[in-house]
């Protein structure tokens, strides 16, 4: 989240010294330099209004390697409209230096069969009151999953792919006096 | 989306114009007319590396009018740390059809009143109650990044008059 808003704030600089540098050193009338002022600063509030239709939506990124599971949704294949179908996650990073910790990403990933089954039983849970926690973890995909030009190389690496794995949540233990570690639940 | 895509393509192509206009008209060296010509590029690879981690995070955006509630997480205010509190809605949006099924999140600020409505709505989804939302036009009160906090109903999903495919 940082560097996309370093990046912006880039931009902004980018385009304010190619406008400065313009007006100083080019050719052009005063009358046209005035217009790409004005063009300038038309285009930052269009780039200022531009980002938040953005927000919101889920994001194709990985999800964290911890996260907490707050939301699943799912949508099937549609054979008839062509729609290939995803599942969506709402999920908190565990990840106590997270850049956002306790706030929720949305995140959008292919559907497969089984991941479908697995977020089905993610939702039931869910519904039960059963905190869920998912990890991220490689899928060996196996010698049948090599690329072709691989094979003509010989050799059979295996192209690693995420996937996720989903459980229960632990219960959280006693809260920890001031300056002590956090006590595990009893098992019952 | 559309209409944010297209806001950025309109400020890069006015970058593009700036950048040749600089390279054609300026009495610059051509080293440092080659250089803008390079550190327009490289806005442009930030730009779009940019937009990808900004996707998923909750918006201030004006809430769908009618929408059917997924999901809810609220951050209560803390005194410790001076934190107002907060309240994410996960949503798709009716108020277009139902074909606008891509969930989206929202960030709401923290009022008592919302808390307990939003509180109801989750416990009746837990039950298997599909949840409707509808936004009344006249906020409610609360402020958090100048947004003011609408004022939001939620009902029981009305059955549907044929099952959905």
């Amino acid at each position: 989240m940082i560097l996309s808003s370093g990046g912006l704030n880039t931009m902004y600089t980018v385009l304010a010294a190619v406008l400065l540098g313009l007006n100083l050193f080019s050719r052009w009338s005063w009358r046209t330099k005035m217009m790409a002022v004005v063009t300038v600063s038309i285009s930052y509030i269009v780039m200022y209004l531009s980002f938040p239709p953005l927000l919101g939506w889920p994001s194709k990124d990985a999800m964290p390697k911890r996260f907490s599971i707050i939301g699943v949704y799912m949508r099937e294949p549609d054979k008839l409209s062509g729609e290939e179908g995803n599942v969506f996650f709402w999920v908190v990073d565990r990840d106590p230096h997270a850049a956002q910790p306790n706030v929720p990403r949305g995140y959008i990933v292919p559907f497969t069969p089984e991941l479908h089954a697995r977020a089905k039983q993610v939702g039931a849970k869910l519904k039960k009151n059963i905190p869920q926690v998912g990890e991220q973890e490689e899928a060996d995909l196996g010698t049948h999953n090599v690329s072709r030009e691989q094979k003509e190389g010989g050799q059979k690496s295996i192209k690693p792919k995420i996937d996720y794995v989903f459980s229960d949540a632990a219960p959280e233990g006693l809260p920890p006096k001031t300056g002590e570690e956090p006590t595990a639940a009893p098992s019952r | 989306m559309f209409w944010g895509l297209a806001g950025i393509v309109f400020a890069s192509l006015v970058l593009a114009a700036l950048a040749l206009n600089l390279a054609l008209n300026s009495n610059w060296p051509w080293l440092i007319r080659l250089s803008g010509l390079a550190l327009v590029g490289v806005f442009y690879w930030t730009t779009a590396h940019s937009i990808g981690p900004l996707m998923g995070w909750a918006t201030t955006h004006a809430m769908p009018e009618r929408f059917s509630l997924l999901a809810v997480h609220v951050i209560e205010p803390d005194k410790a740390t001076s934190s107002k509190g907060s309240i994410y809605l996960w949503v798709t949006d009716l108020q277009h059809g139902r074909g606008q099924y891509l969930p989206r999140a929202y960030v709401l600020p923290f009022t008592p009143e919302l808390h307990a409505k939003v509180t109801d709505a989750a416990t009746k989804l837990r039950k298997n109650l599909p949840q409707l939302g509808e936004v009344d036009p006249a906020p409610a009160g609360g402020t958090e990044y100048g947004i003011k906090a609408p004022n939001i109903n939620f009902y029981d999903m009305p059955e549907p008059l044929f099952p959905e495919r």
